[in-house]
């Protein structure tokens, strides 16, 4: 029964989402007050019964209820809880069933907070969100019910994809839809923007917090899953270029341009065409995203649906929003008047350039990633576009950005003073210069990183430039600095931790060109130098886990001779699903990681292995993480803003507002 | 008790569509006040920012001025006349709420199937075969040292074909219940159909302990034979085989020795056989081929895989009403989750189900 209470709720939820979809937005362009009130209960409601649906499901998957095909398919009464919850959206149908919940979830904040905005644009947004969301239920409905049933339930299911049975998987598919889903929020925003034909700054203080929020989200889904591809699949990389990844590096481009631009938005009155631009494009790309993992156009570990009929309904969804999104940019950009005026060299003029340089860097992956599928589709010959190309595409993309960053945040509204910018940061430069020696004389080269780590420390220091600057402007001795530091708008402490966090990964990747790694046959005894150093390899064995048996290897790793870890890298075997998979022995020391992940084992009984020395490794995901704090000290920042012009060089205590 | 919490639901939702009618008309939107609110927060920001000396008085000017000019731009656009509220399209809109609830969950519901919790399930129906492997696999997880039951489930695994399951069990009921020939012989049987009938070198070994232990072992002996014929060794195939047979005269064992051993001197196999008949002959095999798979998936189920053979069959041997009912029987045994191959071949054929 209560199987079929979460599927009559889910079908309730799509007729709500249908009128939800028609009525405020006529309601808004009749200027019909009741037809636009009812978005709300609409939403709230809607949230409710998918939030049912939701809680059935997971009660079916923590019961074993075997009547329900979803739990066949993807559960296992032996299975541990965490994985029986976490195994509801391990799979296709359970997934869809996440993301309409998140997409509900988010309508419903917009409800509850609708009292703050204008009546006809919480009307118009939520009935764009209402298209959405009964798009999704028809395809939840028509093509992956996770409410199927079976008449004949078997005693005992399938079990989940063992790759999938990981804390990873616990955390990074919702974090990833978080973000995602969040962006259709100001695609939402942003299409009753157009509709309405008015766009201004209280819109942009209303979109801010979602773009915001949704940024930080992805943010912190993406670092983790490209933790979880470091630790699981065994390679030792951070970031492979896969189709899959690249599906959520692109929306992430176009959300940092979009958060960027909403900030000149609100606070200048400027760039209006690019933020309605960047909000379509984060959320048709998210939707780009779901396609390529959903329709089976790509076989990796995501793409656990490989049915076409799912993919030519989303491929229609997108085809219909993106369309629909861009023929109303099309018919109304021209009428969005733009308010301030600005000087090439200016915050709102830095921040163009930015736009400039993440867009081409999102068409850059989106060309890397379609070209071998639209190659394959039409041709039938299969290419494979890798590292080397997106490294030597993203390069003159990134590095560009990288230096601009700090100068950006010294530029003043309107007209800027690129002069004074450059002295300002002075200091970052020297620290860069430092840090470039400091980083030669211990390893003496090569050139590559120690230029990018240099440029890392440029951008960590010059981002906290401003800041300073403002707590202890030149030329005025102010007695109270702490007070100042303490007066200064959260937002612009954000802005500087988050492009401080951006410097950060960077200095993890730029340290990547130090690492050692060694691909050998070893044996027990065997002694292998890595760096600063030496991993003792003691003894293979073998032992049962719960649903797999593994071959494990004891190694120590010492340095000076003192031993400071052990590591145990495993390879799993699961006979359930017949599939094996490596588990990394990973030590971290200090900001630096000794990773090793075993191979196949020899006729003579040495074991092929692969051995890793990564000095600062972990930066990488801890700059990640920095951003998305800084991401959240900027969502905390409730204030409004006006970003001042400042005259040239004639008020030097003129700090200007946020 | 199921109606009675759709009717629930769906009465908060007609609830929901119908909620702005029973409120009072509130004032029509005007955006120039939402724009005046707004303007007047932004002053009252700034003041706050002066006041906290992080605006200079020109800034501060400035910033008003800005605010100001913002506030006219919004007074230029034009908005549509507002309206009363209007009844009907809601009234309408809650009408089909509910019909389209009901239209969505006929075509995908199951209101007539109940929860299957899994806990119910073990102990209340007649215990078949499944039923009764779950229950030893439950007791094994938590007496996994019970060598007796591992020896119990083993063998049952084989007959489910869950061989990579039986390779544990037959493992465990060997290492617990000690060494002997059989058990060797058995794990090593599981090996072979675990790894589809390749006789591994993990299989041989086990049955050369098995040998060593009792140099008599048949099914030893037979399996080394196999592994013969798979190295291409025919003369120690037909030599092992040919011994077997001559210890039992007279059994179907031997006689099915003979004619492994009459194959491997190229006699034809079955497929081949059946083929070289006439043609009444061979459709009478192909019949009799044809209802034992009908049969056995009937009494035991199979595979989406298994059933599509049997409905393709059904057709080839122009039995369409066969054909249909095969596909209902295997609509049904199957459920949703074979849906896409049973409407494929239902297609392909031209049946519908």
């Amino acid at each position: 029964m209560i199987v079929e209470i979460g599927h009559y709720a889910l079908v309730l939820a799509c007729a709500l989402a249908l009128v939800q979809a028609v009525a405020p937005i006529w309601g808004a362009t009749r200027g019909d007050s009741a037809l636009m009130a009812v978005a709300r209960p609409l939403a709230l409601t809607q949230f409710l019964f998918v939030a049912i649906a939701y809680a059935a499901l997971t009660h079916a998957h923590l019961v074993s209820d075997f009547s329900v095909a979803n739990v066949v398919e993807n559960s296992h009464s032996a299975k541990p809880l965490i994985y029986k919850i976490s195994g509801v959206w391990g799979n296709h149908e359970g997934s869809m069933l996440l993301w309409v919940l998140i997409l509900s979830m988010c309508g419903a904040a917009v409800a509850a907070l609708a009292a703050r905005m204008p009546r006809d644009l919480y009307a118009n947004a939520l009935g764009v969100q209402g298209m959405i969301g009964a798009a999704f239920y028809l395809f939840i409905l028509a093509t992956s019910n996770p409410f199927a049933r079976l008449a004949n339930p078997p005693m005992e299911g399938a079990d989940l994809n063992p790759i999938l049975q990981d804390p990873g998987l616990a955390i990074h598919p919702p974090l990833l839809y978080l973000g995602y889903v969040g962006f259709s929020i100001s695609f939402s925003f942003a299409a009753a923007a157009l509709i309405s034909g008015r766009i201004d700054a209280n819109w942009a203080r209303i979109v801010r917090p979602w773009t915001l929020a949704a940024w930080i989200f992805l943010t912190l889904g993406i670092a983790m899953g490209s933790y979880w591809a470091y630790y699981t699949l065994g390679w030792g990389g951070f970031w492979f270029w896969d189709p899959v990844e690249n599906a959520s590096l692109m929306p992430w481009l176009a959300g940092t341009a979009l958060i960027h631009c909403a900030s000149v938005m609100e606070k200048r009155d400027a760039l209006k065409i690019w933020t309605i631009f960047l909000s379509i494009l984060a959320f048709s790309l998210s939707l780009l995203g779901t396609f390529l993992v959903r329709s089976g156009v790509l076989t990796s570990v995501h793409a656990f649906a490989s049915d076409p009929t799912r993919g030519v309904f989303i491929l229609g969804i997108l085809a219909l929003a993106i369309g629909s999104a861009l023929a109303l940019f099309a018919w109304r950009a021209s009428s969005l008047q733009g308010g301030g005026i600005f000087a090439p060299i200016s915050r709102e003029g830095a921040l163009v350039l930015n736009n400039l340089l993440l867009t081409a860097a999102c068409a850059t992956v989106l060309v890397g990633t379609l070209y071998p599928l639209a190659l394959e589709a039409l041709t039938g010959e299969k290419i494979s576009v890798g590292a080397p190309f997106f490294n030597l595409m993203m390069a003159p993309i990134a590095i560009p950005l990288f230096i601009a960053i700090p100068f950006g945040q010294q530029l003043a509204w309107k007209r800027g003073d690129l002069l004074a910018a450059a002295q300002r940061l002075l200091v970052a430069a020297i620290a860069a210069l430092v840090a470039a020696l400091i980083f030669f004389a211990l390893h003496g080269g090569p050139a590559v990183p120690v230029a990018l780590s240099a440029l890392a420390i440029f951008v960590v220091v010059g981002a906290f430039a401003d800041v300073a600057h403002r707590i202890a402007p030149r030329g005025f001795s102010s007695p109270n600095k702490w007070a100042r530091a303490k007066g200064l708008p959260l937002s612009a402490w954000g802005t500087a931790i988050a492009h401080a966090g951006f410097g950060v990964s960077l200095l993890g990747i730029a340290a990547t060109g130090w690492g050692v790694e060694k691909i050998t046959t070893v044996k027990m005894g065997d002694v292998v130098t890595l760096g600063p150093y030496v991993v003792l390899v003691q003894d293979f064995s073998a032992r049962n886990g719960p649903n797999y048996n593994e071959t494990f290897a004891r190694m120590q790793v010492r340095s000076a001779g003192a031993p400071v870890a052990e590591i145990e890298p495993s390879k799993r075997f699961y006979p359930a699903r017949r599939m094996p998979r490596t588990e990394a022995g990973i030590a971290t020391l200090g900001l630096g990681q000794v990773y090793v992940s075993l191979g196949e084992q020899g006729k003579d009984g040495g074991l092929d292995a692969r051995f890793y020395w990564k000095p600062l490794v972990t930066l990488i995901w801890i700059g990640a993480l920095i951003m998305a704090f800084g991401g959240l000290a900027s969502v905390a920042d409730r204030r409004l803003r006006i970003g001042v012009a400042r005259r040239a060089r004639n008020a030097p205590q003129g700090v200007p507002a946020e | 008790m199921l109606w009675l919490a759709f009717g629930l639901l769906t009465l908060i939702a007609v609830a929901a569509v119908l909620a702005p009618l029973a409120r009072q008309p509130a004032a029509a939107p005007d955006t120039t006040q939402d724009a005046k609110a707004f303007y007047d927060k932004q002053i009252a920001e700034i003041d706050r920012d002066a006041t906290a000396g992080l605006l200079s008085q020109a800034d501060v000017e400035g910033a008003k001025a800005e605010a100001a000019r913002r506030l006219l731009a919004a007074g230029r656009i034009a908005v549509p006349q507002a309206r009363a509220a209007s009844r009907v399209p809601l009234i309408v809109a809650a009408l089909f709420v509910p019909l389209a609830a009901a239209g969505l969950y006929a075509r995908y519901g199951n209101p007539k199937l109940p929860d299957e919790p899994l806990a119910a399930r073990i102990g209340e129906k007649p215990a078949d075969v499944e039923d009764a492997v779950v229950r030893v696999e439950k007791h094994l997880a938590q007496n996994p040292q019970d060598g007796r039951g591992w020896a119990v489930l083993a063998p049952v695994y084989m007959r489910l074909e869950r061989y990579p399951d039986a390779v544990r069990a037959f493992g465990q009921s060997l290492r617990l219940n000690g060494e002997s020939a059989p058990r060797y012989a058995d794990y090593a049987e599981a090996l072979i159909y675990a790894s589809n009938g390749l006789v591994t070198a993990d299989a041989r070994k086990n049955f050369d302990r098995a040998l060593a232990l009792d140099a008599k072992n048949a099914k030893a002996r037979y399996y080394l034979g196999l592994a013969a014929e798979q190295d291409g060794d025919k003369a120690k195939a037909k030599e092992l085989w040919g011994r077997l047979a001559d210890e039992a005269p007279g059994t179907p064992f031997a006689q099915n020795m003979r004619e492994r051993i009459a194959a491997l001197d190229g006699k034809k196999p079955d497929a081949a056989a059946i083929a070289g008949m006439n043609a009444t002959d061979r459709q009478a095999a192909i019949r009799t081929m044809v209802a034992g798979l009908d049969q056995r998936l009937h009494q035991q189920g199979g595979s989406p895989e298994e059933w599509t053979r049997l409905i393709r069959a059904y057709s080839v041997l122009q039995e369409k009403d066969k054909a249909r009912a095969a596909l209902a029987d295997a609509r049904k045994a199957l459920g949703e989750s074979a849906k896409a191959p049973l409407d494929a071949i239902a297609q392909e054929l031209g049946i519908e189900g």
